[in-house]
């Protein structure tokens, strides 16, 4: 691989600063003890403590983290599932499930939301089922982050050798403990990286929990979004900061899990 | 006969069979393609047996069907006796060495050796005592702890011949098991492979495209093209006696004449061939000839006598001329032309040999009446 040229090397630098620039303002004024306006009033950490003993917040943070942890186990389950039954099997339509995998992906959040808000007034309409809270956050995270889970497993499962599971069914391994002894534990790394994709999404997720929470279910991003109507207040970046802090650490943990694993293969295929 | 008529019970019904396989008319076809066409043939208890044959042909298709790992479209297989069709392959008193041997790369070496008996769940103790012995058995025991990755080719076919005779399978199949190996190991393997096998007395299914390894390891041999098997025999008789063109090339290299029957006398015939007459010698029990029928006869290079002068006493005689001379250590191999048909001889370079000959050099073959070999039409 070659160096880069100057220039090129300072569109590069220009571009990075260009992505990351907002959010290190957001970072940067977390610390400002000025209460209002761009000056500089010196730095603090009041706004951290300040923000630990806003009820509301705190609230909206445990909201966050149980509609991220229980959307996630179940998105990665039922996402981990569909790929193994679109990377094992043949059966008619199998096009189309793969093709209709994608549309979750495209479709614009804000049409996904108006339909799962639609689709559950309806229910509720008709079975009194879907009374709108946590639960139907956590039913709406699971439906958009399943795509995800599925393309990541699949590409893992794509890549695994078939002639492993034969050997596994050659040993008198059945189909379950073929699953549990050798399919899983190989795809595990993909398992896990989809999984934290998953969690990443739905802690970023505003637009659609804002269309399906219901009262007293308010994540982190939709209490942002309100305290906002009434002016950029420092704890808001104080609690910017830390969901990027655990948006960055979960990223850089699927990242490095991707990469361990595909180090593993290229030892193996030595 | 004699000695049947001494013991007339002998054989009975008590007695179990003496097949390990039995294969009736198996049949499979992917979309257009037929791997498999009509396929029949029993294997013998304790045999050790190869499907020989280029890639294609259908040999890998067979083992599969026999570990169940894929389904016929029509035809009978017996394992043991029993109908095997209707049982998965887990089930199957079977187990395979993968040509990629598929070791688990999340496993350590014992894990995977242990694999089968575990799936099995067997006691602990037992597992443990028959891993031991079998690792023991393939000099694979330091490796216990290390992960497929961290060893060498060999070993990995050694980890994987381990991982399936653990199970002690009534047979045990392997695809091309030494394909992926170099020369000397390959070598190294096909005896140890083949004294592995007298030693269990398991019956081995053997996949290779190689034909000395089947020659050199196979008590029978299956010759398979296209999805039919071509001729099943012991090794030395598919050597000496192929019966059509493709045995003879696939087994080793060939010449061959071909030409009208012109005269028949009993059971010896002359043919009128690109070389001029030859005769041939056959029992009569092979085939019928009709004067006039175009035939071919296949020769092995080592057959092919050369002298530069006339063979006293000796009927098939030619002319031809040396092309190249390849000097192969133990032996020289010579490519000649007699008229237009090129040829091709082996000379045993012992210190008794009389002569060597030179690029360029006027010769005369001569051929014995019974090294002809009558090939059937394709």
């Amino acid at each position: 691989m070659r160096s880069p040229s100057p220039r090129l090397s300072v569109i590069a630098v220009l571009l990075y600063a260009f992505i990351y620039a907002p959010i290190l303002v957001v970072i940067v004024y977390s610390f400002n003890a000025s209460r209002f306006g761009a000056g500089w009033g010196g730095f603090t950490t009041r706004w951290y403590e300040v923000l630990l003993e806003n009820a509301p917040a705190l609230s909206a943070a445990k909201s966050t983290l149980l509609l991220g942890i229980f959307s996630t186990l179940l998105s990665t389950t039922l996402g981990t599932a569909l790929a193994f039954g679109l990377a094992r099997f043949r059966f008619p339509g199998k096009a189309w499930a793969n093709r209709l995998l994608y549309v979750p992906v495209f479709i614009p959040d804000i049409v996904m939301a108006v339909a799962l808000l639609l689709f559950y007034s309806l229910a509720r309409q008709w079975f009194g089922l879907f009374e709108l809270g946590l639960t139907t956050m956590i039913l709406a995270h699971v439906t958009f982050q399943i795509p995800f889970v599925t393309i990541v497993v699949r590409a893992r499962l794509a890549g695994l050798d078939p002639a492993l599971e034969e050997a596994a069914r050659d040993l008198g391994a059945n189909e379950i403990q073929t699953f549990w002894h050798v399919t899983f534990p190989l795809i595990a790394p993909g398992v896990i990286a989809a999984a934290m994709l998953a969690f990443t999404l739905s802690l970023d997720d505003f637009v659609v929990s804002f269309f399906t929470s219901g009262p007293g279910a308010t994540t982190l991003p939709i209490l942002i979004y309100s305290s906002v109507k009434r002016g950029i207040t420092p704890d808001i970046n104080a609690l910017s900061t830390l969901i990027i802090i655990v948006s960055f650490v979960a990223t850089l943990a699927t990242t490095l899990l991707q990469r361990s694993q595909k180090y593993k293969n290229l030892k193996s295929e030595r | 006969m004699t000695t049947s008529n001494q013991r007339p019970e002998a054989r009975t019904a008590t007695e179990p069979p003496a097949w390990a396989i039995e294969i009736e008319g198996l049949e499979r076809s992917y979309g257009e393609v037929q791997a498999l066409r009509q396929v029949s043939l029993s294997i013998r208890k304790g045999e050790f047996f190869s499907l020989l044959g280029p890639s294609g042909c259908g040999k890998t298709t067979l083992l599969r069907l026999i570990a169940g790992l894929e389904l016929p479209d029509a035809g009978r297989l017996l394992i043991g006796g029993r109908d095997a069709l209707t049982i998965p392959a887990h089930q199957r008193p079977v187990n395979t060495v993968f040509q990629s041997y598929a070791l688990f790369p999340h496993l350590n070496i014992r894990d995977n050796v242990a694999f089968g008996l575990k799936m099995k769940k067997l006691p602990p103790t037992e597992i443990k005592q028959r891993v031991d012995r079998i690792m023991e058995l393939v000099a694979i025991q330091d490796l216990a702890e290390r992960r497929p990755a961290q060893i060498s080719g060999g070993q990995k076919q050694r980890v994987a011949l381990a991982r399936a005779v653990v199970n002690e399978p009534e047979v045990l199949l392997l695809d091309e098991p030494l394909g992926a190996l170099d020369l000397k190991l390959r070598k190294q393997l096909q005896v140890e492979l083949h004294q592995l096998q007298r030693r269990l007395g398991i019956t081995f299914v053997h996949v290779t495209h190689d034909q000395d390894e089947a020659l050199m390891m196979s008590d029978r041999i299956a010759v398979m093209k296209d999805g039919r098997i071509e001729q099943l025999d012991v090794g030395q008789r598919l050597y000496e006696q192929p019966r059509t063109k493709f045995v003879a090339q696939f087994l080793g290299s060939c010449n061959l004449f071909a030409g009208p029957v012109i005269q028949l006398n009993g059971s010896s015939a002359i043919v009128e061939t690109e070389v001029g007459r030859l005769t041939l010698s056959f029992p009569a029990s092979v085939r019928r000839l009709t004067i006039g029928q175009k035939i071919t006869l296949a020769l092995r290079p080592e057959n092919l006598h050369l002298a530069y002068e006339a063979f006293p006493g000796c009927g098939n005689v030619f002319p031809a001329k040396v092309e190249a001379v390849i000097y192969g250590g133990a032996e020289t191999q010579y490519r000649l032309v007699a008229g237009q048909l090129p040829l091709q001889a082996t000379v045993l370079n012992s210190r008794m040999a009389n002569q060597t000959f030179k690029e360029g050099d006027e010769i005369r073959c001569a051929i014995a009446e019974e090294a002809l070999i009558l090939l059937e039409d394709e």
